[in-house]
């Protein structure tokens, strides 16, 4: 049982999140930055709008509730849930100011979409978009796919409070020792491949013939969404609008990269090769790309004709399943098209996504890691029924280090997986209720749970408000895996007793 | 011989133009890009004619160039070959309107020739009106009461530091004088 809220407790929470909101305003200056470099005159109040609510806000919080303690384990799980909540309110603002969203709920929507790194979007006419809006659009994505929190320990908190925050965000693992140094780390991976990634998607597109401005930021937008695993991109075609085929393998490259763990990054940075071949996480990943792949060729086995080709079958059915795998949500076909695939083609992604990639990385869904935790301790049961009564049975695997498969991890691993299921569930049945088919809706609130953002066109401005709340709350729920929100949830059922 | 020839001539002519009027009719019939979209299969390789907003950039590729045509809300691309003699003004995108086209092309949804992906291979092309620039004007006043919600909030928020700090400074001071008088 959580204990009980104090006053005390209300006031450090209430500190924190005002630090986070006055971070957010720095956040907000470079999209703004963006609108006077372009000279789009219009875009600039929408943004500056926001930065003084988030330095009002802000700084208000911190005055009223003036704290010099260190943040302890629930206050900080506390302030990372309420903290994306906020943060997802106050960035809709210049997303809505900027006309392109039928209510303010639709923006919210966009906007939690883009920090969850779900990739759904409720945005109309996106091509008229200014660049700025779209550029914030895909900054949302890449601060989110970090960790908004992550943002802050960089400048703002000192003291083991950091670590509590830093794992409120759904991230279990320290690659160094000191979570300052980790977050420093995260960021510094994170730019480098920014660069250079923005710069390879702008030259493929330069070669096409698009003028360098608008090729430097093509590249800048889908490489923060596609290494953040959110899936937005500058233009309503999503990937399709590029009709090339090398920017397509590229954006397959950098999914990949995104859902791998930070940790076996930090182990590639620093020259250990091995990690890559012995990583258990990653040859679960592999292996579970392969077989939910076998799904969707069996699902095509007999509309094999409608394809010209085996590279368009390759191109049209392997690009859906790494996108939703992933966690990416990138799509080379029409949402329509992807509606028409047969079922068992459907299950194959929709499994895909629900599994998505590895922890500690950007991408969501169960994680890979957790399903090899469940197939070892299958295996360490089925030994203890097969070995003699007394013998010693262990089950390792290699996870940066070898780690010994304990039932506590096990039983942890288990209870979020059966969460997340609830959670995919939940709003299949919802959608269902309010009139679409089941396997849509399944397709649909697994995308939004695991943070994918592959759709079958349910997701649309003119769906009902009660599952855009719903998706809001399970792209939540989903990039925070439940256990900050769940305490949250006991911080108001106190502040409701008091 | 003449007069089986003159007969074959006619009928062929005949026929010829009967079948173009009939193809004719066929590519003037406006397809909505919805429409062919959910449709795909049936209008696969299918002659198509469809209307819409030129929007993006311009992507060139080996004999010929891409562009997007956008139609309500949806959006196909358009493969235009080298050969096609067209201008095009505008492409829509920030405060820009593109400009509006009507293209007749074979609609193909997986391309063998483009590696499996939905397009319109170009034939011919009408521009229906020019794109032009759609600038939204921007008052001084937006600014101006940007700025002083921004000032005013800002002004509050420091004020209410100030007090606050008052009051924790006179608590302090209070509590020095319990302690001292508890000395004494």
């Amino acid at each position: 049982m959580i204990p009980n809220f104090s006053r005390e407790d209300i006031k450090i929470i209430g500190y924190y999140l005002g630090l986070m909101i006055t971070a957010l305003a720095v956040v907000l200056c470079f999209p703004l930055l963006v609108a006077l470099f372009a000279q789009e005159w219009a875009a600039v109040p929408d943004f500056l709008f926001a930065i003084f609510i988030c330095l009002i806000f802000g700084f208000a919080l911190q005055t009223i509730f003036p704290a010099a303690e260190d943040i302890n384990w629930r206050q900080g799980m506390c302030v990372v849930a309420l903290t994306w909540v906020i943060t997802m309110f106050i960035s809709a603002i210049p997303l809505y100011l900027s006309g392109h969203f039928l209510s303010y709920l639709d923006a919210c929507f966009e906007s939690m979409s883009a920090y969850a790194t779900t990739g759904l979007v409720l945005i109309q006419d996106l091509d008229h978009l200014s660049l700025s809006h779209n550029f914030w659009r895909h900054l949302m994505c890449f601060t989110g796919g970090q960790g908004i929190i992550l943002v802050g320990l960089i400048f703002l908190f000192r003291g083991s409070g950091a670590l509590r925050m830093y794992i409120g965000e759904g991230r279990d693992a320290r690659i160094l020792p000191n979570i300052k140094s980790t977050a420093r780390f995260i960021w510094l991976v994170s730019f480098t491949y920014l660069v250079l990634g923005s710069l390879l998607l702008a030259g493929t597109l330069m070669m096409t013939g698009v003028s360098f401005p608008r090729a430097v930021f093509h590249g800048v937008c889908i490489f923060m969404a596609g290494w953040d695993t959110a899936g937005f991109a500058p233009q309503s075609l999503n990937i399709l609008y590029y009709h090339n085929i090398l920017f397509e393998i590229l954006t397959v490259v950098f999914c990949f990269l995104g859902a791998v763990s930070f940790g076996v990054h930090y182990s590639v940075w620093t020259g250990h090769f091995r990690e890559l071949r012995e990583n258990y996480e990653l040859r679960v990943l592999m292996a579970s790309v392969m077989v939910f792949y076998l799904f969707t060729l069996l699902g095509f086995s007999k509309s094999m004709s409608q394809f010209t080709g085996v590279g368009d079958f390759f191109r049209s059915t392997f690009y859906q399943l790494i996108s939703g795998h992933t966690g990416v949500g990138f799509s080379n076909i029409p949402s329509c098209e992807l509606a028409g695939w047969t079922e068992l083609s459907l299950l194959g992604i929709i499994f895909a996504m629900g599994l998505g990639g590895c922890t500690n990385s950007t991408s969501g869904g169960i994680k890979a890691l957790r399903v090899g935790l469940f197939i070892k301790s299958l295996r360490k049961e089925v030994k203890r029924f097969v070995y003699p009564e007394g013998a010693s049975i262990e089950e390792h695997f290699h996870h940066q280090r070898d780690v010994l498969v304990d039932d506590q991890q096990v039983r942890t691993s288990m209870g979020l997986t059966i969460c997340f299921v609830l959670l995919y569930l939940s709003g299949a049945l919802l959608g269902t209720f309010l009139g679409y088919g089941f396997l849509p809706s399944l397709f649909e609130s697994v995308s939004a749970s695991a943070n994918v953002g592959l759709s079958v066109g349910i997701t649309s401005p003119a769906m009902p408000s009660i599952l855009k709340i719903w998706y809001i709350f399970q792209m939540w729920c989903g990039r925070l895996e439940f256990i900050a929100i769940l305490i949250l949830f006991r911080f108001f059922v106190t502040l409701g007793k008091k | 011989m003449k007069i089986p020839v003159i007969v074959w001539t006619l009928i062929t002519i005949t026929f010829a133009g009967l079948n173009q009027a009939e193809e004719l009719k066929e590519e003037d019939v406006r397809i909505s890009v919805a429409r062919l979209l959910t449709e795909a299969q049936k209008y696969d390789g299918c002659t198509v004619c469809v209307q819409g907003e030129l929007v993006g950039d311009i992507f060139r590729a080996r004999g010929g160039f891409w562009v997007n045509l956008l139609e309500g809300d949806q959006c196909i691309g358009l493969w235009i070959p080298d050969g096609l003699k067209l201008g095009i003004g505008r492409l829509g995108g920030y405060q820009v309107r593109g400009d509006i086209v009507r293209v007749q092309g074979t609609f193909y949804r997986h391309c063998q020739k483009h590696h499996g992906g939905m397009d319109i291979h170009v034939v011919s092309w009408q521009t229906i009106l020019p794109g032009y620039e759609d600038r939204e004007e921007v008052t001084g006043e937006e600014f101006l009461s940007v700025a002083l919600f921004g000032i005013i909030g800002l002004c509050t928020v420091f004020l209410l530091k100030i007090i606050s700090r008052r009051q924790s400074g006179s608590s302090h001071n209070g509590e020095n004088q319990r302690a001292g008088s508890g000395l004494l």
